[in-house]
């Protein structure tokens, strides 16, 4: 399950000085549509984004990355199929 | 380390570092203007009034207020919690912190013994009251290489304001034992090496990798560096001058300038290699540590090199080269993020106030930026050399007041665009 998938928009984060990470993830969940996800790429985890997504409806998972500390997801919360399809994501 | 987890759960109000970061170079502003008043007299020794209102203003009134301010910051996202009462406390150490400030300046000006006696008091009950609130927390248990060097922080500036008082008792004409008499090195030591060194360490291991994007400060030596320094100052005040004492100035001077050195490397190392004045002061800071220890050693080693005007010089590079250049550089990171972190987290019950929100550069624009540490640079420059050419005394107080100016102006501007932003969000 980690083949390409057309709905994901990849964030590296994983350079960024803060508070950018949180400014440009933070946009791009108030624009994501159903069948899409972010994938994001950190050095940490972005606890003040997660406290964001709560209020924008958004749901995340995340999990160690090969190339990056942390790799996190975030869907729609309705988007059920992209729900299914993140959480079968595998590290 | 939790510190993201703990960043917002634990976050104080913005007006609890705040008052005391805009407070502070108002301080400085007054300790310039001092140096101004007393003309060249006051860079011919360090023991003249004005030098020593001068310092203090410097020492307590810019840089302990700043830093405690940043503490009731960091310590709750280093530790896990608040510090203790931290919304009255706050606003009661920041006036007592203030008073104590002014009453030492006056009674340095005024040679007058109830102005000592009422510095002594304030200064005994702003210190008790925050180094009991700051060790409540220090006292548990845990806590990573960070908490770690703010504990051997906290124990320097109990020393040092301990032999501070004391020595203000012995101008009071007090009985103290003749070994406590000759305790201003000593307080010196504990002040700038102690305290101020060893919480500059302390802080950067978290700061420089989360806002910089460097590799992490060598876990080994994050801990032992800080040791060593605290070890070499406590054996250079119990030692008379002898060979222990000359290994100790060669533990504290070697230390010093490894944490330095390694500091520097990891700004060579980060990964997206921006132009940034907050590392230019840090870099700026960092290389007056190294030649302010160099300088010690040798003084140390050749004391017919150590005169008033070196002594003076020495003072300068460690105060405003070293703890000032870093204070006013993080200050210039530090005060817009947290503006723009707590305009974030008013957003969170306005989703869509999100995408309205500053940049950190709209908050506080690049350009002041770069005039505030050309305006340093300048007045470092002119400090430095005040003291071996007193004529450019004058020219270099009043660089030292237009860079402290300059920062409070960005530091109210930063303010005022956080208040029309937030104004902003709670119109959506």
């Amino acid at each position: 399950m980690n083949g390409l998938h057309e709905g994901e928009i990849l964030l590296d984060a994983s350079a960024m000085e803060p508070p950018e990470p949180l400014q440009r993830a933070t946009v791009i969940l108030q624009q994501l549509e159903p069948g899409q996800y972010l994938r994001m790429l950190h050095r940490r985890l972005p606890y003040p984004l997660f406290d964001a997504c709560k209020s924008l409806a958004i749901d995340h998972r995340h999990f160690p990355g090969r190339h990056s500390h942390w790799v996190i997801l975030f869907w729609r919360h309705e988007d059920s199929a992209t729900a299914q399809y993140c959480r079968k994501l595998e590290p | 380390m939790r510190t993201d987890r703990l960043l917002l759960q634990h976050m104080p109000a913005l007006s609890i570092p705040y008052r005391f970061f805009l407070s502070a170079p108002l301080f400085g502003i007054l300790g310039a203007l001092l140096l101004l008043h007393g003309g060249e007299a006051s860079w011919t020794n360090r023991w003249t009034a004005e030098t020593l209102a001068a310092t203090h203003l410097l020492t307590l009134g810019f840089m302990a207020t700043v830093m405690v301010g940043a503490l009731f910051q960091v310590l709750p996202v280093l530790s896990g919690h608040s510090v203790p009462g931290q919304r009255w406390l706050a606003p009661g150490l920041h006036i007592l912190l203030a008073a104590s400030t002014l009453a030492l300046a006056t009674s340095f000006l005024l040679h007058s013994d109830p102005w000592r006696l009422a510095a002594l008091l304030l200064l005994a009950v702003t210190f008790a009251l925050f180094l009991g609130a700051l060790g409540l927390r220090l006292v548990k248990p845990g806590g990573g290489d960070s908490v770690f060097g703010i504990r051997l922080a906290a124990l320097s500036l109990f020393i040092a304001v301990a032999l501070g008082m004391l020595m203000l008792w012995v101008y009071m004409g007090g009985h103290t034992p003749q070994w406590l008499q000759q305790s201003g090195g000593a307080h010196l030591r504990f002040a700038l090496l102690g305290w101020v060194l060893l919480l500059v360490m302390a802080v950067s291991y978290q700061v420089i990798p989360m806002f910089h994007v460097t590799p992490e400060f060598p876990k080994p030596l994050a801990r032992a560096i800080p040791a060593c320094v605290f070890i070499a100052l406590v054996l250079l005040t119990a030692g008379s001058k002898d060979r222990a004492s000359g290994l100790a100035v060669a533990l504290l001077v070697s230390s010093g300038i490894a944490y330095a050195a390694i500091t520097l490397s990891l700004f060579r190392r980060r990964k997206r290699k921006l132009v940034d004045y907050t590392i230019r002061f840090w870099q700026l800071g960092l290389a007056c540590l190294i030649v302010a220890l160099l300088g010690y050693g040798a003084a140390y080693a050749r004391p017919e090199w150590s005169g008033p005007a070196s002594q003076l010089q020495w003072g300068v590079l460690l105060v405003v080269g070293f703890a000032i250049s870093i204070i006013i550089g993080m200050l210039q990171k530090i005060a817009p993020f947290l503006a723009w972190l707590h305009l974030q987290q008013a957003c969170l019950t306005q989703p869509s106030a999100m995408l309205t929100l500053p940049t950190m550069h709209d908050l506080l624009p690049r350009r002041r930026a770069r005039v505030q540490f050309w305006l340093h640079g300048t007045s470092l420059a002119l400090l430095t050399m005040a003291p071996a050419y007193p004529p450019l005394g004058l020219p270099a107080a009043l660089a030292l007041a237009v860079d402290f100016a300059w920062l409070e102006l960005s530091l109210l501007k930063v303010l005022r665009a956080y208040r029309g932003s937030l104004d902003g969000i709670n119109r959506l």
